[in-house]
């Protein structure tokens, strides 16, 4: 307790506390800042790093493919079949699938999910192992674009073909064969660990695969990895893919980059790479067309998701049936469950990654932000902590109902989408977003229009400033709590939610130019005795502040990001991503609504009241106090 | 009605109507490591009433840890009231100990504020009494150690009506017959006879030292040797010494929990297990006589030390070196420190920080422990780093009240007018 003692005597010589004190909202913008200029520092040389194997075992591309030329034809001569499969429909489409599986001598069985149409399924035994463990390749029969996945298919059928041939195999290999990689997805690896039959041990690793009728050629591939809740497949089974693919000479693009720009590896390309990736980790699960490997997510299981792009070459499908190949290779080495390598990481390239060490400050930055902001409001605020204490348990009662009213929306709105029929679900979902949106615009403009005469309730200054307090806070320890769970959605919604912080600053800072200038105009004891929230409006200086209160308000409100980014990621149909928050639980348990609803709103209806109704006088003597010693 | 019997009644009803309308909420709360572990999970406390009744030996396979005679008592309400009946009495039980316990705080207070306003001579101001019965009563951490039925509970009862014995009745060996009590159930407790000598030799001034010391430690003794032949009488065994306090002190059920040590156990190399075991049980008791005696209230001096604040804050190093803490361990330590609000309490500087620690902790155990158990992406490491700040927060409040205490004393020994304590910077005491 010395030291402490000695830099707290230290402090006081100083003078250091009062100032840092008047400072904090300035501190806490400085930090916010330094969370967005950490996160711009990730892509510079020397803050991320190459990546690498970590696990000995999986020694990638070490081995020959034989999935070569030879194999060609046969993948050619399925897809032929297959074609005709295109308008027939799922049944047959799986009857003619199991009939060239069984001939291969797999088992295959079925999954009724009872909801949409039924899932294929067929296992092959490994002829080596204990029958304990399992890797799966998932085809899809239509893509995540909405394509006919003809080259996946064929491909699968002729992997499966090949793979029963060797005799290295010491996992079983499960081939999945879902109608899309969305729910029915979903549904059959939740179902694979409670209620079917037929089952081949635990799933280490799983691929899904798309190719659509791209044809013989293909320019380059995709890689999806982003799971859902934030959860990432460990980084050696990218990089074993990547490797491989490497090895083949391929070209893999992450995060949407364009197949021209694949060479390029600049900071600016490597920015964009890591904000996409923040954004699609952030959004994974909410969209309709995901690319499937998120379905693994929590049970364990290290997924990836790879599709090829273009048709002109100069690879050919085969290529692509060697990555699958020799990644099941690597994987099949395995002795223990992926755990060497990292499942907390962010991509700049394939080649490059930040990891979690590097990355985790920035939230940190920005969780602390939140923190002295909300510390700055109470101390700020001019009120004594005594009454703060005096008031504390209306302030718990205000926020709990706040809670319960989130609460009671996050259970009702999910209930009401998913129970209408699938055709009328985006008119409905439109009416939840316009009737939310319309609130949270009325309750924003509401403190630049609503009299006095109209609030039907007030708060008290220590409740008001409490209130504040308390919802900055409450963000704060959200973005605590998801720092590592799901680093992205942390770090989204403190950004998105960092205007909360600047809402009493500038009140305050309002209320007091107001006030000096009372004093200039020598009205200050006429001013007193009003509410001088009722007068700013016939001042013009003063309304600035309402005006800057109000937008700050609207933008960081939940719905009208929502609304924003639904309609920037789909132009067409801008409710497409509150639909995938309101259905994601009860489709793939994804639950970025409940942070949504129980996280961010309140903590924005707690600011949003409280300038509201709230109580923001300023002590005028101590406003004169101020002015005169700055004069 | 009263504030007071407002905040007894609501929390009274949160103990019993939640788990009587919602009965699973019991045993999903002994799952949860940070709630309640193997030594007092309430699951595996029907698991010893299922083997009484089958006739098998109650400490087979291992899952039982509770002495024997608190298994044949508790399981007669479990064999003479149909099913949802004895689900409803446990609930009426455990509802009853944290009503008994806040009764028994309310007292402890005003006895504080009244011995040490004897002493230094003017008028102290405690908390009112509706508000130290709700620091405990609506403590969250307390809540849920309540509604997971954990034995600690039990150890929790004995060890206020210890303090309630020796304080408010005045009866030093009542007092360490509750305290034995307390040590039959749960072993750590034992190291509190010291402090709790030391304070009954404070409150009780007309007695000879000699004859308190003797007498109590005598009693405490011959109490334990008692418990100890009733539970061989029952069980016909002594498996449970091993079993009970063995389990304790030998560190042997190495599941995750809050503790400090079982990260070591599992993760280090088996030859440093004797090593281990023997530096962390002296750690448990090593800093208890110290404390004790730095806080003594000496006769001769001016009225300083606080052999009650010497209790609290060994219980507080106890449950910081315990083997397999729980969230209430430290809860009920901290619903103690409110009666210290006119004394101690002023002159603690980092309430604030250690406050947001505690609370950061409580948020990101449960999650660390649900990524390396559940989701595989985290590892041990996460786990034990919370641990480690947990144990970091029972540090800070020691040295805080400790230091505020020393402050405090300074203040008293000095004279120092009312007027210059804010401005008092103190090094070094």
């Amino acid at each position: 307790m010395a030291l402490a003692e000695t830099i707290s005597r230290k402090v006081h010589k100083l003078g250091l506390v009062p100032k840092a004190i008047k400072l904090l909202p300035v501190i806490s913008f400085l930090l916010a800042v330094a969370s967005v200029s950490w996160l711009l520092s990730l892509p510079l040389d020397g803050n991320y790093r190459n990546t690498y194997i970590s696990e000995n075992a999986l020694m990638p591309s070490q081995v020959t493919s034989y999935f070569r030329e030879s194999e060609w034809n046969i993948v050619r001569g399925y897809r032929g079949e297959l074609e005709f499969l295109e308008q027939t429909s799922n049944e047959q489409r799986n009857l003619k699938m199991e009939k060239w599986l069984n001939d291969i001598g797999l088992v295959t069985a079925y999954h009724h999910n009872g909801f949409t149409k039924d899932t294929l399924y067929a296992i092959m035994h490994a002829p080596r192992g204990d029958d304990t463990e399992a890797m799966v390749l998932t085809v899809p029969w239509i893509t995540s674009e909405g394509e006919y996945n003809l080259g996946a298919l064929a491909l699968a059928a002729a992997l499966a073909r090949y793979f029963s041939r060797m005799s290295i195999w010491s996992k079983n290999i499960i081939f999945v064969f879902p109608e899309d990689s969305h729910a029915a997805l979903r549904s059959w690896v939740a179902a694979y660990h409670t209620s079917l039959e037929n089952t081949a041990g635990s799933i280490e690793a799983a691929i899904v695969l798309e190719y659509g009728k791209n044809g013989d050629y293909f320019d380059y591939y995709e890689m999806f990895y982003e799971g859902l809740n934030g959860q990432l497949p460990n980084l050696d089974l990218l990089n074993t893919a990547n490797l491989i693919g490497y090895h083949e000479g391929l070209h893999c693009s992450i995060q949407g980059t364009p197949g021209e720009e694949l060479t390029k590896n600049t900071y600016f390309t490597r920015l964009r790479t890591l904000v996409r990736g923040i954004v699609a980790l952030t959004l994974s699960g909410l969209r309709r067309n995901v690319p499937g490997c998120e379905s693994f997510s929590g049970w364990q299981i290290q997924a990836i998701t790879i599709r090829a792009k273009g048709s002109k070459g100069p690879h050919d499908v085969t290529q692509f049936g060697r990555v699958v190949d020799s990644t099941f290779r690597s994987v099949n080495n395995l002795l223990e469950k992926f755990h060497q390598s990292f499942f907390f990481y962010l991509m700049l390239s394939s080649k490059n990654f930040v990891s979690i060490a590097t990355y985790l400050p920035s939230a940190v930055f920005l969780a602390v932000s939140f923190a002295l902001s909300s510390l700055g409001c109470l101390l700020n605020s001019g009120v004594e902590a005594s009454e703060f204490v005096n008031n504390i348990g209306r302030l718990l009662t205000i926020f709990t109902l706040i809670e319960l009213g989130g609460f009671m929306l996050s259970l009702l709105l999910p209930l009401l989408t998913i129970n209408t029929p699938l055709e009328l679900q985006d008119e409905v979902v439109l009416q939840i977003l316009l009737v939310l949106s319309i609130f949270t615009f009325i309750l924003a403009l509401s403190p630049l229009t609503l009299k006095k005469q109209f609030k039907f309730f007030k708060l008290n200054k220590p409740l008001t400033f409490g209130l504040i307090s308390l919802s900055l806070f409450f963000i704060s320890m959200l973005i605590t709590t998801l720092l590592i769970v799901h680093f992205s959605l942390a770090l989204l919604v403190g950004f998105l939610s960092l205007p909360l912080t600047f809402v009493q600053p500038i009140i305050t800072q309002g209320l007091r130019e107001k006030s000096a200038r009372a004093l200039e105009e020598d009205k200050l004891f006429e001013g007193s005795k009003k509410d001088p929230l009722s007068q700013i409006v016939s001042l013009g200086r003063a309304d600035k502040a309402k005006i800057k209160v109000s937008l700050l308000l609207i933008i960081s409100s939940p719905f009208f990001v929502i609304f924003l980014a639904g309609s920037y990621f789909d132009p067409e149909n801008g409710v497409s991503l509150m639909r995938g928050l309101l259905t994601s639980w009860s489709e793939l348990q994804c639950w970025t609504w409940y942070v949504v609803i129980l996280g961010w709103f309140p903590a924005w209806l707690g600011i949003a009241l409280s300038c509201v109704f709230g109580n923001f006088e300023v002590d005028y003597s101590a406003a004169f106090n101020d002015t005169k010693k700055e004069i | 009605m009263s504030k007071l019997k407002q905040v007894l009644i609501l929390g009274g009803l949160v103990r019993f109507v939640i788990p009587t309308v919602l009965p699973q909420i019991v045993s999903i709360l002994s799952s949860i490591n940070e709630i309640s572990t193997p030594v007092n999970s309430f699951k595996s406390l029907q698991e010893a009433f299922y083997y009484l009744r089958h006739n098998i030996n109650l400490y087979d396979g291992g899952v039982n840890h509770n002495p024997p005679l608190l298994v044949v008592l508790l399981s007669l309400f479990d064999d003479f009231l149909p099913q949802p009946l004895s689900a409803i009495a446990f609930n009426l039980i455990y509802t009853l100990i944290d009503l008994y316990i806040t009764t028994i705080l309310l007292k402890l207070n005003k006895w504080y504020n009244e011995h040490n306003s004897k002493r230094l001579k003017k008028e102290l101001t405690g908390f009112n009494d509706d508000l130290i019965a709700s620091f405990y009563l609506f403590n969250p951490l307390i809540i849920l150690t309540n509604l997971s039925h954990s034995t600690s509970v039990f150890t929790f009862l004995f060890i206020t009506e210890s303090l309630n014995q020796l304080l408010i009745r005045k009866n030093v060996w009542r007092s360490m017959i509750a305290l034995g009590l307390a040590t039959y159930l749960s072993f750590s407790p034992v190291f509190l006879v010291f402090p709790i000598l030391a304070l009954a030799k404070t409150a009780l001034f007309k007695k000879d030292a000699k004859e308190i010391y003797f007498e109590g430690g005598a009693i405490f003794i011959s109490t334990l040797g008692l418990l100890f032949l009733c539970s061989f009488a029952t069980t016909a065994s002594f498996q449970f010494l091993d079993s009970c306090y063995g389990t304790i002190i030998m560190f042997n059920k190495i599941s995750p929990n809050l503790g400090l040590w079982w990260y070591i156990f599992t993760e280090m190399f088996q030859f440093f297990t004797p090593f281990y075991i023997g530096i962390f049980n002296l750690y448990s008791s090593i800093f208890i006589l110290p404390l004790t005696l730095r806080l003594y209230e000496f006769k001769t001096t001016a009225p300083v030390g606080d052999s009650f604040l010497a209790v609290v804050l060994s219980y507080i190093w106890i449950s910081f070196t315990k083997s397999y803490p729980t969230v209430g361990d430290l809860a009920f330590g901290l619903s103690l420190l409110p009666i210290f609000k006119a004394t101690v309490f002023p002159y603690c500087k980092f309430t604030f920080i250690y406050g947001l620690t505690l609370l950061v902790c409580l948020f990101l155990s449960p999650i660390f422990y649900y990524c390396w158990i559940v989701l595989g992406n985290g590892n041990s490491n996460f786990f034990y780093s919370i641990n480690l700040i947990w144990g970091a927060v029972h540090i800070f409040i020691i040295m805080d009240l400790l230091w505020g205490k020393l402050t405090y004393d300074y203040i008293v020994e000095n004279k120092i007018p009312e007027g210059d304590r804010e401005k008092l910077r103190l090094t070094q005491i």
